[in-house]
């Protein structure tokens, strides 16, 4: 772990027109930190990690990259977004594209890699995560597991600098919950720079290097796992007393 | 209880007895022999048989038909005759006929500016005759003055003598061949002029359902006294002011009863009438494909119009879309066709391109903006029902707004709408019969004419057959393409 912030987060705030969701929230991200965000249903999880990678716009506040202010012109929105991946509790797989297409489409269409290195860095990605015999198939043709795992790999293949997750598992029954954390804890040990929102609190604790917990679009706490379930604020008590 | 029921059986007959109803069949759009002013129906004919009637102690019904099915109102009893400025000629084995009572002259009208003074000089122009028309004939391959009319560049067959009239104005033909009461009826506007030289003259009499010479005989004994009496010469002169128009008398019918039906044996027509549909049917694929080529594309950029950010191109296409779904087909073809005219005064014979009539570029103009329109909310509904997260996956992957759109959305989109556009594209088939009303001679143009020429049914029977292998083969090949991309779901 180094002191190089990669991703902070200062003063954001986004509002819809009938509440603020976000409310001021700073946060820093070193590079190759693991750092897991807890909290209540509604209290702007989601929100914070969607304008971390600007699909939600903030109405206050910046989120810097390596120092930058990321704003202005979607090019440079986009450029940014390459370096910043995410997976979704959906997956959100294109279902018209093969398995290997869905990994390679990208890096191919935005420059980042030719075709040909582009389709074997892919298999090597499959390979690794045991699906290489799965290039050719079709998204509906994998189960949800499989499909959460590609989904990793396509944003892993951007050759990110961070990736985000927004609650990566639980839309999987629970017997594939496993693969996928066991595949995201070890992109945690290879030194990736991580944000995750989950509801996996024993999960969170055992990967987390930081964590996060979230009230009514608010940071309440950020600490070491250990010491913030055993926090003295008593909403996060109650919090964690109930989920454990 | 039988005493009632005999009684009331006794009652019903009588009452029927009592009278008779006369049920004449006439074309509502046929000045002056028969047409609507102010809600009625007025017309010379029209008036003469109510007097026929009157003399009969009958009731009459006077019943507008569709011209084009006379002969199954007739033959099917809805009507007991034709009534109609009802030229005899190259009719006159198809019913049975009262002797005429019109002597009707067919001439050529142009516009009062127009150098054409005499028939000769129609050589190498375009006239316009109303379908299933005596001069129609006449003037075809095969009439009795094919001398004339295969001196013309083109015999434009149109709907009806309104639209006629409309192009001739338009300036889309040089002029109209038509029955010459109608002539004096439409030339009385003004701008129009009527040559003296007449293309031919022919008779009018009173149609009846073959065979019904009892009926023919009553009808024709009154009209005959009522020719003796002045009363017709009276009626006559309510419609004619030229007494040279209408002849009225005793004329002998050129009309042998009991000759024989056409002797072409059904299967030899059936080819004839094959081959000529073929024709037709190139036409409709041409509208066919041209549509589809034109409207498929330009319904995506409707759509993309539709759902675009700006406030003023949103609204403007939403109306548009509404327009062409609110109103019928045929309205706006006939829209574009006149428009440029009517609102520009832009000669349409000088719209043509690559020597393509502007009726058939109009065709499909109206045609293509149509179906762009139907195609654009297919695409919408398309467009709008792929999951956010297929945008937000696509986004985070740094794809740009195009490249999402075509290779993430569109592909996606296409495989969702391709049941409701075969829908379309079926529906597109049978609509290319909708180019009739600007004269087009596409394949139903064609199956109307045949079978109002011949009065047989067969030419709507082999159209229906192609329409249904068209549609097949349509149908066919969507489902194949629709097989192709259920490689996912
Ligand atoms: N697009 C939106 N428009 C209006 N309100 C929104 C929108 N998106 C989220 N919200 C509201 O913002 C608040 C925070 O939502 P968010 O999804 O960030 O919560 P969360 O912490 O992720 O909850 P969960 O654990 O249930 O996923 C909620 O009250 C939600 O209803
Ligand atoms: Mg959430």
């Amino acid at each position: 772990m180094s002191n190089e912030i990669i991703l902070e987060a200062r003063d954001l705030v986004k509002e819809f027109p009938a509440l603020r969701a976000v409310d001021e929230v700073s946060l820093p991200v070193h590079r190759g930190e693991a750092v897991f965000i807890v909290g209540p249903s509604g209290s702007g999880k989601s929100t914070f990690l969607r304008c971390l990678n600007m699909l939600e716009t903030p109405t206050g506040g910046e989120v810097l990259f390596h120092g930058k202010a990321i704003a202005g012109s979607s090019a440079s929105i986009n450029h940014y977004r390459c370096k910043v991946g995410m997976v979704f509790q959906h997956f959100n797989l294109f279902p018209h594209l093969t398995i290997l297409q869905n990994i390679t489409l990208a890096p191919v269409k935005t420059g980042l890699l030719p075709e040909k290195k582009a389709v074997a860095e892919a298999i090597e990605l499959l390979e690794r995560i045991g699906l290489a015999d799965k290039a050719k198939a079709y998204p509906m043709q994998l189960s949800g597991g499989q499909k959460q795992r590609v989904a990793i790999v396509r944003a892993c293949a951007m050759h990110p600098e961070v990736l985000l997750f927004d609650e990566p598992t639980s839309a999987l029954d629970p017997e594939m919950v496993g693969e996928v954390q066991n595949l995201m804890k070890e992109l945690a040990a290879e030194g990736m720079t991580m944000v995750v929102v989950t509801h996996e609190i024993g999960f969170a604790a055992e990967v987390a290097d930081w964590m996060v917990f979230m009230d009514r679009g608010k940071i309440l706490e950020t600490g070491k796992p250990a010491v913030l379930m055993n926090s003295v604020n008593p909403r996060i008590r109650d919090f964690f007393s109930k989920v454990i | 209880m039988t005493f009632f029921m005999v009684s009331a059986l006794v009652f019903t007959l009588s009452a029927a007895d009592a009278v008779k109803r006369f049920t004449v069949g006439f074309d509502a759009n046929f000045p002056p022999y028969g047409y609507v002013e102010n809600g009625e129906y007025r017309g010379f004919d029209l008036d003469l048989a109510r007097e026929v009637a009157k003399r009969n102690n009958w009731q009459i019904v006077l019943k507008p038909i569709n011209w084009d099915a006379k002969d199954s109102e007739l033959n099917s009893g809805m009507i007991d005759c034709i009534w109609n400025g009802f030229t005899i000629n190259g009719r006159e084995n198809s019913y049975t006929w009262s002797d005429p009572y019109v002597v009707n002259e067919q001439v050529v009208i142009v516009k009062d500016d127009s150098p054409l003074r005499k028939l000769a000089d129609l050589k190498g122009k375009k006239v316009a005759v109303q379908t299933d028309t005596p001069v129609q004939k006449a003037l075809k391959k095969g009439g009795e003055r094919y001398d004339l009319g295969r001196t013309l560049s083109e015999l434009v067959v149109v709907p009806d003598y309104n639209n006629a009239v409309m192009m001739l104005e338009a300036g889309s033909v040089d002029a109209i061949a038509m029955d010459i009461g109608v002539a004096k009826e439409k030339s009385k506007k003004g701008g129009l002029l009527i040559l003296d030289e007449i293309v031919m003259s022919e008779n009018y009499g009173i149609g009846f359902r073959k065979g019904d010479t009892k009926l023919r005989d009553i009808v024709q004994n009154t009209l005959l006294e009522m020719i003796d009496d002045g009363t017709a010469a009276r009626i006559s002169a309510r419609y004619f002011d030229g007494k040279n128009v209408v002849a009225l008398g005793r004329i002998k019918s050129a009309v042998s009863e009991d000759a024989n039906v056409s002797g072409a044996g059904f299967w030899d027509n059936a080819g004839v009438v094959t081959l000529e549909l073929l024709k037709g049917l190139l036409v409709s694929m041409a509208i066919f494909f041209l549509t589809l080529l034109f409207a498929l594309p330009l319904g995506l950029l409707v759509a993309c119009f539709r759902m675009s950010g700006n406030f003023l191109l949103r609204n403007f296409f939403r109306i548009f879309i509404s327009v062409m779904r609110g109103t019928p087909l045929m309205l706006q073809l006939l829209v574009w066709f006149f428009g440029p005219y009517y609102l520009f005064g832009i000669q349409l014979s000088k719209l043509s391109l690559f020597g393509i009539d502007y009726r058939f570029i109009a065709v499909i103009i109206g045609f293509s903006l149509n179906y762009a329109a139907y195609f654009a909310e297919i695409y919408r509904a398309g467009i709008s029902s792929i999951p956010r997260g297929q945008y937000e996956a696509a986004c985070v992957l740094g794809y740009t707004r195009s490249q999402t759109f075509f290779r993430i959305v569109l592909p996606q989109v296409v495989k969702r709408i391709l049941p409701p556009v075969t829908n379309e594209v079926i529906t597109l088939v049978k609509d290319t019969s909708l180019a009739f009303s600007l004269a087009v001679l596409e394949m139903f143009t064609i199956a109307k004419q045949i079978a109002s020429a011949s009065s047989t049914m067969l030419p709507f029977i082999i159209a229906g057959v192609f329409y249904y292998l068209f549609n097949f083969i349509v149908a066919g090949v969507m489902s194949a393409i629709e097989k192709k991309l259920n490689y996912y779901r």
